[in-house]
């Protein structure tokens, strides 16, 4: 039994012995390092406003953004309600009211989160008010779209939220002019996502 | 009956036989590649002259139709490369067996049996009188496995009475390529392995081969030859012109002068200026007068069997004085106090040589364990004006080349071992191959191709490396696998849902803050710190999205269109970066169609390694 134990012993020594030099031979032959790599899909809100007849406009992060086609709204009594929008150059109005079929504007998500989009007016014309609609664009499911009656005040209103990425909103607006005298007017509609 | 009696003739014909080569007989049971006994009463693929046909009326050799010649002048008859399956492709051990009788032929006039190697015909056998015989022929390794091997025969008459010549039962006989052979051949260290810098640093290189082939017999005396790349290592001009060996590795740059003395008795040591060149240099003051002055180059290590291969060269050694003289080079056992003997030279205490001379001496043997001393010294009272110049002393272990492997039978291995001495420039490679040949014409050489051996620094072989991204931040390499990590690595795509971005810059976030890589300032930068050229691999550990690329390139064309390198996790990048050298890469990532949600991370990652 001790002459086993010994052998055993000896055994073990030289396993022991045979690693640690086969050990330092290996530890010789190579070296090491990594690199964690991350790539990150960075948020973007980007959006896209196509404007009846035209081609798209993209959104910029630095406000006021890109300017896209000018729109019209023609009176003629300068008392008028519910005057359809119309973009600059073109003879065609776009709506009617109320029920909206040729949506001045559609907006696209472009970016890769759902979308909150704000209209707001810039600068207030006194004898104008401007209303809008909105409806989720055929093929676009995921959104809600405000199909009530909406002011565009300087304060803004959001007229479509939770907009999925590449899903489409339209937006009619109209005009009530009141009292306007002739001549033209101007103000700047602006739009955010968020 | 003509059959058998072919085969008769073709066994007993070995007895019979004409060697063309002298050397083993056979080495395993030949076979027929090709017989003509034109029975057909043709001359059948073999391409004559007119003068050249199968005829039967003139007493044919055997059976009924034999090759015949009866005319007036040259006639050649032809067998060749394509009339016969491609030469001897794929043969070995060939030879020619034939019936060939002449009658008539005036003196200088015979019959002729040559052979074509693709290149030349050579003539192996002229007679003018031949009875009626069966002879054999055996052909050299030339014409071994040759695709454009030929035979021609050719009579010349001058067509007097019964002048003529025959041919019958020709045949081209050997061993299919598969027979005895010098196979399995390899050779240690392994390609690309790396072997330290250090002065008399031995290892030893290893091959080995077989006597191969599945039949019995024997690949005759083999030996095996340690060659280097001539363009490497040793210069040619080391090449020994008396025995044609061939010296395979040097010490030139580290044997140094270790003293030297003047007129005084006192030893000064060198006043050169070591600079890791060949060229040592001692520097006496102008119009110094010594006599008798020696540099002495200490060979620390035990030289037991050992030959030195000395180079001696000296410019600008103008000596004037009592005995005129010159600059010279001696060995000298300083142990015992005298000048080694030589065993087939004897070299003068004093060798003069003249100035810019090159020289290349074999000492032979130096028995001696004690400290050698190389000693140059000037002859008699000499003024060295200038410089004093000695470089270049090669050395070169004995162990012959080519090592012996004796006779060796089917089946038996043959291991040859070198002690080669790994001395070199650090970060540079030469090349071993040994060749085995067999003294037997019958048996083909073979060798092991080249094996690349890279010099390492001194010491214990080190692969450290370290990886330095921007903002400097280094990371040391770790034996362990996967090692230290650097910095993160980071890629964000900050374009539109759907949309694509390419050349996107890699950066790394650490301490709080991101730091880019630019045109001076590459994403990694691999230094090696170890002491032998290592190979830097790089590899992903996993794949990426197949809409997501990362690619290096090694140049700052940042936004390029260069695409050097695209990872995966199958891709391995691998560059090599000498001993205190760098290798950089710039890191780049083409988002194609990106429909993922903002936020959304991947991970993976680059796993760098040196061998």
């Amino acid at each position: 039994m001790q002459m086993k134990t010994r052998k055993a012993i000896a055994v073990m020594v030289m396993w022991m012995m045979a690693f640690m030099v086969f050990g330092a031979t290996l530890a010789q032959s190579q070296e090491y390092a990594y690199t964690q790599v991350i790539v990150t899909i960075a948020t973007s809100k980007s959006f896209s406003v196509t404007l009846n007849g035209q081609t798209a406009t993209n959104s910029n992060p630095t406000f006021p953004g890109t300017a896209t086609q000018v729109i019209w709204f023609n009176g003629t009594t300068g008392n008028e309600q519910a005057v359809n929008a119309t973009v600059a150059g073109a003879s065609a109005q776009v709506g009617p009211w109320p029920a909206c079929t040729t949506p001045i504007e559609v907006f696209k998500n472009t970016g890769n989160v759902n979308l909150r989009f704000n209209v707001f007016q810039n600068n207030t014309i006194a004898c104008t008010t401007f209303m809008y609609n909105a409806s989720m664009a055929a093929g676009s499911t995921t959104g809600t779209a405000n199909a009530t009656l909406g002011v565009i005040d300087a304060a803004g209103s959001a007229f479509v939220s939770g907009l999925g990425m590449n899903n489409q909103t339209n937006l009619c607006i109209w005009s009530n002019f009141s009292a306007c005298g002739g001549g033209s007017y101007y103000t700047t509609f602006n739009y955010t996502s968020n | 009956m003509k059959k058998l009696i072919l085969a008769l003739a073709l066994m007993i014909s070995i007895g019979l036989s004409l060697s063309f080569e002298f050397g083993p007989m056979s080495f395993g049971p030949k076979q027929t590649k090709y017989i003509q006994n034109f029975e057909s009463g043709t001359l059948g693929n073999w391409t004559n002259s007119s003068l050249w046909i199968a005829n039967t009326a003139t007493t044919p050799l055997n059976g009924s139709y034999s090759m015949f010649f009866q005319g007036t002048g040259t006639g050649n008859t032809r067998l060749f490369a394509a009339n016969q399956t491609g030469g001897t492709s794929g043969w070995q051990d060939v030879q020619i067996i034939a019936t060939v009788k002449t009658n008539g032929l005036d003196d200088g006039e015979n019959i002729t049996l040559s052979v074509y190697d693709g290149t030349t015909w050579y003539t192996i056998w002229s007679q003018e009188d031949v009875t009626q015989q069966t002879d054999t022929w055996n052909l050299n390794s030339t014409f071994f496995n040759n695709a454009n091997f030929a035979v021609n025969w050719t009579c010349v008459s001058n067509g007097g009475a019964n002048e003529r010549c025959w041919v019958d039962d020709f045949a081209i006989r050997g061993t299919p390529l598969g027979g005895l052979r010098i196979t399995n051949l390899s050779i240690s260290p392994v390609n690309g392995s790396s072997v330290a810098m250090n002065q008399y640093s031995l290892f030893n290189v290893t091959a080995t081969a077989q006597c191969n082939g599945g039949v019995t017999g024997e690949c005759g005396d083999v030996n095996a030859s340690l060659y280097y790349n001539s363009t490497n290592l040793v210069p040619n001009k080391l090449v020994n012109t008396t025995t044609g060996e061939t010296p395979f590795f040097l010490v030139d740059k580290y044997i140094r002068p270790s003293s030297y003395k003047t007129t005084s008795t006192t030893w000064y040591n060198p006043t050169y200026a070591y600079d890791g060149d060949v060229n040592d240099t001692i520097t006496y003051a102008s119009s110094q007068t010594q006599t008798s002055s020696y540099i002495n180059y200490t060979l620390s290590t035990k030289l037991d069997s050992t030959r030195i291969f000395y180079t001696f060269n000296h410019s600008n050694c103008a000596v004037s004085g009592n005995l005129g003289g010159g600059c010279g080079i001696g060995i000298y056992n300083w142990s015992s106090n005298s000048f080694i003997t030589l065993y087939n030279a004897t070299i003068a205490r004093t060798t003069i040589f003249t100035n810019n001379t090159l020289v290349t001496k074999d000492n032979g043997t130096i028995s001696s364990y004690g400290d050698v001393l190389i000693r140059a010294i000037s002859s008699g009272n000499s003024t060295f004006s200038t410089n004093f110049f000695l470089f270049d002393i090669y050395m070169s272990l004995e162990k012959s080349n080519p090592q012996s492997c004796s006779a060796m039978l089917q089946g038996q291995n043959c291991t040859a071992t070198w002690q080669v001495n790994a001395t070199g420039t650090p970060s540079t490679q030469y090349w071993l191959n040994v060749s085995f040949n067999s003294e037997s014409s019958y048996i083909l050489p073979n060798s092991t191709g080249n094996f690349q051996i890279n010099i390492s620094a001194a010491g214990p072989a080190s692969y450290a490396f370290t990886i330095t991204v921007p903002g400097n931040n280094v990371t040391n390499s770790d034996p362990s696998f996967p090692g230290n990590p650097t910095p993160n690595l980071e890629f964000v795509y900050n374009g539109s849902g759907g949309g694509s971005q390419f050349y996107v810059n890699a950066s790394f976030n650490y301490s709080g803050a991101t730091s880019w890589q630019n045109s001076a300032v590459p994403a990694e930068k691999c230094t090696n710190t170890g002491n032998v050229a290592i190979t830097w691999a790089i590899k992903m550990n996993n794949s990426w999205p197949s809409n997501i690329v990362m690619f290096a390139n090694d140049t700052n064309a940042i936004g390029g269109t260069t695409t050097y390198f695209i990872f995966s996790s199958s891709n391995q990048l691998q560059l090599s970066v000498a001993i205190s050298g760098t290798k950089s890469l710039w890191f780049y990532m083409n988002f194609s169609n990106i429909n993922d949600a903002g936020g959304t991370k991947y991970y993976n990652q680059l796993n760098h390694s040196s061998s």
